[in-house]
């Protein structure tokens, strides 16, 4: 043809393509290939472009009123609501290998196996950073109970790199945690798995919160965290949570609100957040905002939802929640109350065409299983 | 030409433009000032400015992307969204020469709305073709061995489906 397009544009066309499109142009030429591959930018950019597309997902409900979430028939959702760039973890039903698994380019990485019983696997992340020489942890918490024996921990993997997952040592003052200061009076103390920044590389699980007064009677909030990426345990310390805040400190947790650590309570109708900020050197919180959301319950919820419903995340336009095995997810503009298993919320995606290092096509993963 | 483009509005300030080849326009300013590169032009030389001659562009593409400068002159309020929106895709419903004169010809001007909404529509033309045909459209050498080649195809069957 008599137009020579500059790769620039050629570029700028390419970004609006979806995913298919751009693998099956990955032959056209090596620059086409290591566009789509190894260009961050343009992964960035084309994932912002194009249009969120929906997962075949289905739900299975068992006798115990536990769900499992069926992906394209064969895989099991598993963290349905950590997915990091376009990237999620599945288990396979089949074989019950896990997967880190990319939907829209139907690529997978086998894992390690974690151990039976793990119920959460939280991924952290550089890939954003460097998709080459990006890494990419897992942590993941189980919970076995045999004889009546409950044993649960946590475990650490480093993907690609490590040949089994790694039992996560405590600090060596880690008991100490407990233990306050003489005058101290502890009020309430919690296990948390509250998330933040999943899959960034700032991905932390905060592991306790414990809120207590201090000599001078002032009311203090201290939460141990775990920095996945760094492998690194710190705590953080509020040591002017406002007086009168909260009504009942059994009822406040600790959630993300807007990716910034808060506590919230949920009480007459409204769940009130107290948003918190860190200093620099991620030792201590200050207050940075109060948050009032008002919420509306169905008749019929009334008294059983709102009893223990602990916050997770919230941001401008909606809230998740989780009750025992549950997950429930309040949307701000149609103010209902919606159970988080009701499958409009979590199975629309962004589609991406991050791959990372050791991925292969499913087909290819399947007949390696087998 | 000239004609097709003047007039239409005697208050506001209007710039004169040159194509390639030689045909000159006057445009309103604030059309004009839709391409990056006229804007940054016109901020340099002032008010001293005789004729901003566009080398890259020709008469007939010129008046196309005026066409388009015009039409997005204003901010458009919600009312008129949807119409724009109809314009806009009737306005890139052009034959692919012509498309691509102007794909240049907004790259070059710097108009990155236009830029993106011609972007999408190749995009959308192109989007079913095979590799060959993409080789074909670009005019990209395929430097790949055909080992190579065999082994990005396999790795992603599914999209050649």
């Amino acid at each position: 043809m008599e137009h020579h397009i500059p790769f620039e544009i050629i570029t700028e066309i390419m970004s609006w393509l979806p995913v298919k499109s751009l693998l099956r142009f990955k032959c056209v030429s090596p620059q086409f290939c290591s566009l789509t591959h190894h260009n961050l930018d343009f992964i960035e950019k084309h994932k912002e472009r194009a249009p969120a597309e929906t997962l075949n997902v289905e739900t299975i409900i068992h006798r115990d009123a536990s769900f499992t979430l069926v992906l394209d028939g064969k895989y099991e959702l598993f963290e349905w609501h950590r997915r990091f760039h376009g990237l999620m973890i599945v288990k396979d039903l089949a074989s019950q290998f896990y997967y880190i698994r990319n939907p829209a380019t139907r690529q997978t990485l086998r894992l390690i196996d974690p151990l039976q019983g793990t119920r959460y696997l939280i991924p952290a992340t550089s890939i954003n950073k460097s998709l080459a020489n990006g890494v990419c942890k897992l942590l993941s918490f189980y919970t076995n109970t045999s004889m009546g024996i409950t044993e649960s921990g946590f475990q650490i993997l480093t993907v690609n790199r490590d040949k089994q997952w790694r039992p996560l040592k405590f600090p060596d003052d880690y008991a100490g945690y407990y233990h306050h200061k003489q005058g101290e009076t502890v009020l309430m103390t919690r296990k948390i798995r509250t998330l933040f920044d999943i899959g960034s590389t700032d991905a932390r699980v905060f592991l306790w919160m414990t809120i207590y007064k201090d000599i001078e009677l002032n009311l203090c909030l201290k939460v141990l965290s775990f920095h996945i990426m760094n492998e690194h345990f710190s705590t953080l310390t509020l040591t002017s949570l406002p007086q009168g805040f909260f009504s009942d400190l059994l009822k406040v947790y600790l959630m993300s609100w807007n990716e910034c650590p808060a506590v919230a309570e949920v009480r007459n109708e409204a769940l009130n957040v107290l948003v918190l900020e860190q200093d620099s050197k991620g030792k201590k919180l200050s207050c940075k905002s109060k948050v009032v959301v008002p919420l509306r319950f169905s008749r019929g919820d009334m008294i059983s939802m709102r009893d223990k419903l602990a916050p997770i995340t919230g941001t401008s336009h909606r809230l998740i929640f989780n009750k025992g095995n549950e997950y429930f997810m309040y949307d701000m503009k149609s103010e209902g109350f919606i159970r988080k298993i009701s499958m409009h919320n979590c199975n629309k995606f962004k589609p991406s065409l991050v791959t990372l290092e050791g991925m292969i096509s499913e087909n290819q993963n399947n007949n390696e299983g087998t | 030409m000239a004609s097709s483009t003047s007039g239409s509005s005697s208050s506001s300030k209007v710039v004169k433009i040159r194509s390639s080849d030689n045909e000159n326009f006057e445009v309103e300013e604030a059309a004009a000032a839709r391409s990056e590169t006229i804007k940054k032009l016109l901020e340099d030389v002032g008010d001293d400015a005789d004729v901003i001659p566009l080398p890259n562009v020709d008469a007939k593409t010129l008046v196309k992307v005026m066409e388009w400068c015009k039409k997005h002159m204003d901010d458009v309020d919600e009312l008129n969204k949807e119409e724009m929106k109809t314009w806009d895709a009737e306005f890139v419903d052009m034959d692919q020469s012509c498309l691509y004169n102007v794909l240049l010809a907004a790259n070059f001007l710097n108009i990155k709305e236009l830029l993106d909404q011609l972007t999408q529509k190749v995009a959308d033309m192109i989007k079913g073709k095979s590799p060959e045909e993409i080789r074909a459209t670009f005019n990209i050498k395929n430097d790949f061995t055909p080992e190579e080649e065999a082994e990005i195809r396999k790795q992603n069957a599914w999209a050649f489906e």
